[in-house]
């Protein structure tokens, strides 16, 4: 699902208008660049920027406030929420890139097969109705209640509900390419099948895959810091910006700033790949601009 | 138009079938023995054989699947391992809070996006749409929940005007009950907002340019009849599109804030079930909400016709 907003072609629009747009349009992507940059950097140097171990807990240190120490204060166990979101941007990351990665691939093949042969089509699709019927988050939550909360049955709960979508795209786009003259060709000049699909339907396939990809991944973090957020996500030994919202939620009255910090951050990342997204989709899809919606 | 419908019911049953199958291996095979928990710690094997019996777990899962939706069909849903409470009363009463919840939000919904759409398609290009354009994206990244602590925060903690959290039924009067349910609503529609408002601009900007509203504008009607009796009312069909698959999204949006606002609704029970691993809850909870969902998707497909003389079925 496409969440992220379609952009305009903003034709006909009035001057002061079409130069904010212009401008946000120039700006934005550069933005959302720079803040993705500062995510990715964070979780690979974390070791070695975090100010405290993101783990140990000190009794001595409960809910203190920022200080020079403590950037943005410690939690109810006196851990330093500052290196505990660092170290929650790996989780994030790792969540996001896997859960695409694994959707695109798993999907990719079923929907090539479900576009080319009309028997597993029928069997496929509904299949991949029923899937679609349960809600997502419901699916998730018991894959991960049922499964145990290891980073790998959250990668896996994430990835189910994701599959039907890719299938459905690559099917619809196998669809209309197979009736593309140089597929007949080739049909006629009797190429092999796994050929056919391999060498001249599957390319086709990649740039809405790779616009897919990214909302994937931003809908893949925040299924898991809403399945954290529920009590059905990764332990909280593992730190992500989900479980550590998850534990501020007790003491939320008390130090707002627990839920606020990650969630501030949890924000902007999505909101950076959802524009980046964006941006991709018209450089490789220059219609979707030009129709205007 | 009936044989439409007799279609359209008849091509819901194998999807719900695929959940009915998915769910219940999907319980079957993940290792929990369900008489272990109704049993408790202090159980001998005998009383666990006894339980297994009783609740037909001995049998082969082909037929404990067809007993299963045998009941289903009778309207039957099973009886709680933890509570032991029949399933459709614990529904009954979790009821109340999500249906309000899901209805005040739609009806903010409906009431903020349109017009925002409609205003933004309509000056195409202008402050209005930039604004629009820019909070639609906001709220796709801006996760539920914590949209549901900004709400608390600004609102409960530092203006006091709603209490934190909690739910007080309409029967105790309609202030209590708003104050319980405004924020929550808001906060369950701060998705659907941007989703909604994006689709009725989108849909509009497309209408504005037909030649019946330049008709329209030509025969000297008020630009409010134009937009909202001429143009809006023939972009409605992809809107209800929208409000009908941004169901499973109210559904995850109705967990997260029931979560958040402490609210006693359906989703809440649906996540303490999963927790707690109440199969007969989770069964049942997961297949009715993909049987509202095909239902709901049903019935606006049939809206069409109503809106759109020209759609027949």
């Amino acid at each position: 699902m496409s969440l992220a907003m379609k952009t305009s072609g903003a034709t006909g629009a009035s001057g002061r208008g079409l130069s904010l747009r212009k401008l946000g349009r120039a700006i934005a992507p550069v933005l959302a660049g720079l803040i993705l940059a500062t995510v990715i950097l964070a979780a690979l140097l974390a070791p070695w920027i975090a100010p405290h171990d993101p783990i140990a807990m000190s009794p001595m240190d409960r809910l203190k406030p920022p200080s020079a120490d403590f950037i943005l204060g410690t939690d109810a166990y006196g851990r330093d929420l500052f290196s505990r979101i660092l170290y929650g941007a790996r989780t994030s990351l790792v969540v996001g890139a896997g859960v695409a990665v694994a959707a695109l691939l798993i999907g990719l093949p079923l929907g090539i097969l479900a576009g080319f042969f009309r028997p597993v089509d029928a069997v496929l699709m509904r299949l991949m109705d029923g899937l679609m019927a349960i809600p997502g988050i419901l699916l998730a939550i018991a894959i991960v209640a049922l499964g145990g909360s290891s980073i790998q049955t959250v990668l896996i709960a994430i990835t189910i509900p994701e599959i039907p979508r890719v299938v459905r795209l690559v099917r619809s786009v196998v669809l209309t390419t197979r009736e593309e003259p140089y597929v007949e060709a080739a049909i006629a000049l009797g190429t092999s099948l796994p050929r056919i699909m391999w060498r001249h339907l599957m390319p086709s396939t990649f740039a809405p895959l790779i616009i897919q990809g990214t909302y994937i991944a931003a809908s893949a973090i925040l299924t898991e810091a809403i399945l954290s957020f529920l009590g059905a996500g990764i332990g909280t030994e593992t730190p992500s910006w989900g479980n550590v919202m998850a534990e501020g939620r007790l003491y939320f009255q008390l130090k707002p700033s627990l839920i606020l910090w990650p969630g501030l951050v949890l924000s902007l990342c999505i909101l950076s790949i959802n524009i980046l997204g964006d941006k991709v989709r018209d450089l490789l899809d220059p219609r979707q601009k030009l129709r205007g919606a | 138009m009936m044989a439409y419908v007799s279609r359209r019911l008849l091509a819901a049953i194998p999807v719900l079938l695929v959940v009915a199958v998915f769910v219940f291996s999907l319980l079957r095979f993940s290792g929990g023995d369900p008489a272990a928990i109704i049993a408790g710690d202090m159980a001998t094997p005998e009383q666990l054989a006894a339980i297994r019996a009783q609740l037909g777990l001995d049998q082969p899962l082909p037929v404990q699947f067809a007993t299963w939706t045998g009941q289903l069909l009778t309207g039957d849903f099973g009886t709680s391992l933890i509570s032991r409470t029949p399933v459709t009363t614990l529904i009954g009463q979790r009821l109340e809070p999500t249906l309000s919840l899901a209805l005040v939000a739609i009806v903010i919904t409906v009431l903020i996006a349109v017009p925002l759409g409609v205003l933004a398609a309509w000056r195409h290009g202008g402050i209005v749409d930039n604004v629009v354009s820019a909070a639609t994206v906001l709220g796709f990244s801006v996760p539920v929940f914590v949209v549901g602590y900004v709400l608390i925060q600004i609102f409960s903690n530092e203006l006091r005007w709603f209490p934190v959290q909690g739910f007080k039924p309409i029967s105790q009067g309609l202030w209590p009950f708003l104050s319980t349910t405004i924020l929550p609503a808001l906060t369950l529609s701060s998705i659907y907002i941007a989703l909604i408002a994006r689709m009725t601009r989108a849909s509009m900007l497309d209408v504005l340019n037909e030649d019946y509203v330049r008709t329209a504008r030509a025969k000297g009607l008020s630009e409010r009849l134009v937009l909202f009796r001429h143009a809006l009312r023939n972009a409605a069909v992809p809107i209800l599109t929208v409000i009908g698959t941004g169901f499973a999204l109210m559904i995850s949006g109705v967990v997260v804030t029931e979560s958040v606002f402490n609210l006693p609704g359906l989703g809440r029970l649906t996540v303490d079930a999963i927790l707690a691993r109440d199969y007969p809850v989770i069964q049942a909870l997961i297949l009715l909400t993909s049987l509202v969902y095909v239902a709901i998707n049903l019935l606006i497909d049939l809206s069409y016709a109503v809106l759109d003389p020209r759609i027949r079925y």
